[in-house]
């Protein structure tokens, strides 16, 4: 058995002196202190490896004569860290010599509080032999006839976050995750074709108890082998039914990062200046929620110590609020939302995502399908990438069908999506799903770099004037 | 070291341990933050009844590194049974520090740093360009490699990378380009000529115009070429994907998988580039292996594991590619996987491929990337010029999708001047590539009209 929760460090004490130290080398300090564990097990066809990790690092930030300043260190040490408050405070003093724009923030009132996800089974307690059967069913179950390569993983991590700041508040937040992932590779002469699919939640290794490993791997085998007969996507404008998992990543990168306050207090996004302006069909409504029971981009508080909240970005297609740190939220003259965020200890704080969701329709999906006189259905969503200076997207998608009069037919493998507007894509929604896909779960990089769980629960969408090309 | 030497001395064991520093500022003028951080952390993999564990901290006190190496070889037991050939690298005692090193980069790392700002800001509003996002970066950065075996390798490099996205206009939608510099050493008239040039470009995209749906003639950037060839040939040519039986590769030693004007190298003694070391990530010298020689498939590359499953030696190939930020290396797996993969130049200069051609040049896209188990590619042109003998017209709303393979096999010529280009979303550490422009003729588009 494997357990390395126990390289927790108790550091309140010391952090609480170190922000006393802080009030007066800063106008505004936060420290975060957090630890991580994680533990993965994995098997494929070939291999198979146990690993473990443990983290510890403490952020600091500092907000002195208009400029922020970040420094790190490892240790909770007092001396260390008041080390690493002086070097703050003056590359912070530099900068903010060197800055027209002058940062500021309001204060709030501190909070003290802890929270836990609700763990009911401790992953880390689970045997590593539990966890290596368990693989091994799952690789046998996915194994057969045209299945060249498959690999499957079980991850659990648990990150605690202590968080001080100059207003008074400490709060602790300890979120557990649980992953299992499989993919397999199916072969036919030189002809290779690829399937994959995520069971994951915010929970310990009861995420399991209901899971039926033969059916998920028994599914994500047979579509694998289906893609080696599938054929390539119709090319240029058309109308595309997104599945939840593409439509929820479709909103995350074309609305969501456009609507992170940042890009709009530096004029880099397409939603600028759009505030109570209609940018989609009076169906869509979309929210942002960090405080989502279960989510996997909930937060409880955000990186800035701001309780997570629910926000609505979208009524009905107006868009009526963007996403806050203290920073935007004081710039742009609006209401804090929670949305804070940073990668870890030695990252910045930014405006981000958590879970932003699409509110469900009226339709059924076979209404939708029958709705499409030329068109295509994708399935899943490969990689996507945002666009808020251009309001372009890139959206690559697995599996499919093409549609004809109301009718699936031959299936896809690969299809790149594309649009010169998301506004004229929202502009262009005509049908929303009744169902809705609750269990999202995503990693958001933000330029290229700044890490954050997310999710984008969402319903299928039909979507027109999309651009499709092949992948 | 001395925490560490305790645990070789009992176990069958290799630490790798990594030490980043770092200074960043935001390139735009609006943002107001600057971040100076430093992280040391270490990786243990244990060998024991030839099953390899592994375990990462970066908590550096004796009874945490104790507690890392306990789990290291407890993990062992859960792991595959390597072939008795597997050993650690053996070459034993200890190397000087050998990278690529500059002071200039490292002496002052936050005045360097804030003072590049200064210079892009400075060049831009010359240019009547304005940056909307992106940073300076400077890195330094040191790896040791100790074993059971006796050795204890240590290289030591700087970093200079700056991300820079810039716009030419006001109007919505924003005409804005992408870029990323990547280099080992610091040159100002280098850094300059670079941002002058990206401005240039930049200037030339605004108000793009709508394609039609058609083939065309292309005219691929390495920004663009580049990582679509370590995205495949990089995967195909690792001892991981012959391993798993996925390599496209497979069966193809010594045979035409490209057309005979197309070879590829991994050249990790590159000047100046990210991936320059003179030891991989557990201490093997490394070298230039011949990955495609004018067209012919040549070889795989190994570290130490898929090297004794494939019964043969280590070409120096082991990596630890991460995502998450240079500065958390050592939290990255091994595999065997490119240094700087570097692909021969043509013999006309960019210049003068232009002047004669009609088609489209491609110079950014959203995501250059390809699909390892198939070498398909698809992606949104955000850059990009219609060109007719010379005259530029800047377009975009289109997908080009295509396959690695037919590239190499097909692609007319490629030019004389190559670029060094890397994943931008972690440029340091991670391959990277050594590419010129490539020119395919007859290539579908799919687009808004």
């Amino acid at each position: 058995m494997i357990k390395i929760q126990d390289t927790d460090i108790d550091t309140q004490d010391i952090l609480k002196k170190a922000i006393d130290y802080a009030s007066v080398k800063s106008d505004y300090c936060d420290i975060r202190a957090i630890t991580t564990s994680s533990e993965t097990s994995a098997k494929t066809t070939k291999e198979e490896s146990n690993s473990s990790a443990a983290t510890f690092g403490i952020g600091i930030r500092i907000l002195k004569d208009g400029a922020y300043a970040y420094t790190s260190c490892q240790k909770t040490d007092l001396k260390e860290l008041k080390s690493s408050i002086d070097k703050a405070s003056e590359i912070a003093a530099n900068m903010g010599k060197k800055t027209k724009t002058k940062a500021t923030q309001k204060t709030y009132k501190a909070i003290t509080d802890t929270k836990k996800t609700k763990v009911k089974k401790d992953p880390f307690e689970i045997p590593a032999e539990q966890k290596h059967t368990l693989l091994k069913d799952i690789i046998r179950y996915a194994t057969r006839k045209e299945i060249a390569f498959a690999s499957a993983r079980i991850s659990a991590s648990t990150a605690r976050k202590q968080f001080a700041n100059t207003e008074g508040s400490f709060i602790t937040t300890e979120t557990t995750k649980t992953i299992l992932a499989l993919s397999t590779v199916a072969k036919r002469g030189q002809k290779q074709t690829m399937n994959y699919d995520v069971y994951a939640k915010p929970a310990g290794f009861e995420t399991f108890d209901n899971l039926n490993l033969e059916q998920f791997a028994n599914q994500i085998a047979k579509k694998a082998i289906s893609f080696l007969d599938a054929v390539k996507p119709p090319h240029g404008k058309m109308d595309v039914i997104m599945s939840p998992a593409v439509a929820g990543t479709l909103v995350h990168e074309v609305f969501g990062h456009a609507a992170e306050a940042d890009w709009i207090a530096n004029s880099r996004s397409l939603l600028k200046d759009k505030l109570h302006t209609r940018i989609g069909t009076d169906i869509m409504t979309i929210y942002d929620d960090g405080s989502m029971d279960g989510g996997w981009g909930t937060i409880y508080y955000d990186d800035e110590g701001i309780p997570a909240k629910k926000t609505i970005l979208l009524d009905k297609g107006i868009l009526i609020q963007y996403m806050h740190s203290r920073q935007t939220a004081e710039k742009l003259g609006m209401e804090l939302t929670g949305n804070a965020r940073a990668q870890d200890y030695t990252h910045r704080i930014i405006p981000r995502m958590t879970n932003t969701c699409l509110a469900p329709g009226t339709h059924t999906i076979e209404e939708m399908i029958s709705m499409v006189k030329k068109g295509i259905v994708v399935d899943k969503y490969t990689t996507a990438l945002e666009d808020p200076a251009g309001g372009s997207f890139e959206l690559k998608t697995l599996g499919g069908n093409i549609i004809e009069n109301g009718e699936l037919k031959e299936p896809l493998e690969r299809t790149t999506l594309s649009s010169s507007s998301f506004i004229d894509t929202f502009m262009n929604i005509s049908a929303i799903s009744k169902h809705m896909n609750t269990m999202s779960t995503g990693s958001c990089g933000k330029g290229h770099e700044d890490w954050v769980s997310v999710g984008n629960p969402a319903p299928s969408v039909l979507a027109g004037n999309i651009i499709v090309g092949g992948n | 070291m001395k925490d560490f030497e305790s645990i070789l001395k009992k176990n069958n064991t290799e630490i790798f341990i990594s030490e980043t520093r770092l200074s960043e500022y935001p390139i735009d003028s609006d943002s107001t933050y600057t971040r100076s951080v430093t992280e040391t952390g270490y990786m243990i993999r244990t060998l024991k009844d030839n099953r390899l564990g592994t375990s990462t901290s970066n908590i550096m006190d004796k009874e945490a590194i104790k507690k890392t190496a306990q789990l290291s070889l407890a993990s062992s037991k859960h792991a595959e049974k390597l072939p008795k050939s597997f050993s650690f690298t053996d070459t034993k005692g200890k190397t000087p520090v050998s990278g690529t090193f500059d002071n200039t980069i490292s002496k002052d790392m936050d005045t360097l740093s804030a003072n590049l700002r200064e210079e892009c800001q400075k060049t831009a509003a010359e240019s009547g360009i304005i940056l909307t996002n992106g940073k300076i970066k400077l890195t330094e950065f040191k790896y040791t490699i100790m074993n059971c075996l006796g050795i204890e390798k240590t290289e030591r490099g700087t970093y200079i990378s700056a991300v820079i996205d810039s716009k030419a206009d006001t109007k919505q939608p924003l005409a804005e380009l992408s870029s990323t510099y990547i280099k080992r050493t610091y040159q100002k008239s280098d850094f300059t000529g670079w941002l002058k040039n990206r401005i240039d470009i930049t200037k030339k995209c605004i108000n793009p115009q709508k394609l039609k749906t058609a083939s065309y003639n292309l005219i691929l950037s390495p920004s663009v070429a580049g990582p679509i060839m370590l995205d495949t040939i990089g995967y195909w040519a690792s001892g991981k994907s012959r391993l798993d039986g996925i390599s496209l590769f497979e069966g193809k030693e010594n045979k035409a998988v490209a057309s005979p004007n197309f070879t590829a190298t991994d050249d990790p003694t590159y000047p100046d580039a990210p991936s320059t070391f003179s030891i991989d990530m557990e201490g093997t010298k490394t070298k230039k292996t011949n990955i495609i020689k004018n067209g012919i498939f040549s070889n795989y590359i190994y570290d130490n594991k898929y090297a004794s499953h494939a019964d043969t030696k280590s070409t120096g190939n082991c990596k630890k590619a991460t995502f998450m930020g240079s500065e958390k290396i050592y939290t990255a797996g091994n595999f065997s996987g490119m240094h700087n993969l570097s692909i021969d130049q043509g013999t006309e200069y960019l210049e003068s491929l232009l002047s004669n051609f009609s088609g489209i040049y491609i110079e950014a896209v959203g995501i250059p990337s390809a699909d390892h188990e198939t070498g398909n590619f698809g992606f949104e042109l955000r850059n990009a010029f219609l060109v007719d003998k010379g005259a530029m017209t800047p377009v975009r709303y289109a997908i080009y999708s295509g396959k690695v393979q037919d590239l190499i096999r097909d692609t007319k010529t490629m030019s004389k001047e190559r670029e060094i280009v890397t994943d931008p979303m972690a440029p340091e550490y991670n391959s990277a590539c050594i590419t010129p422009y490539f020119l395919i003729e007859n290539q579908k588009i799919s687009a808004a009209k």
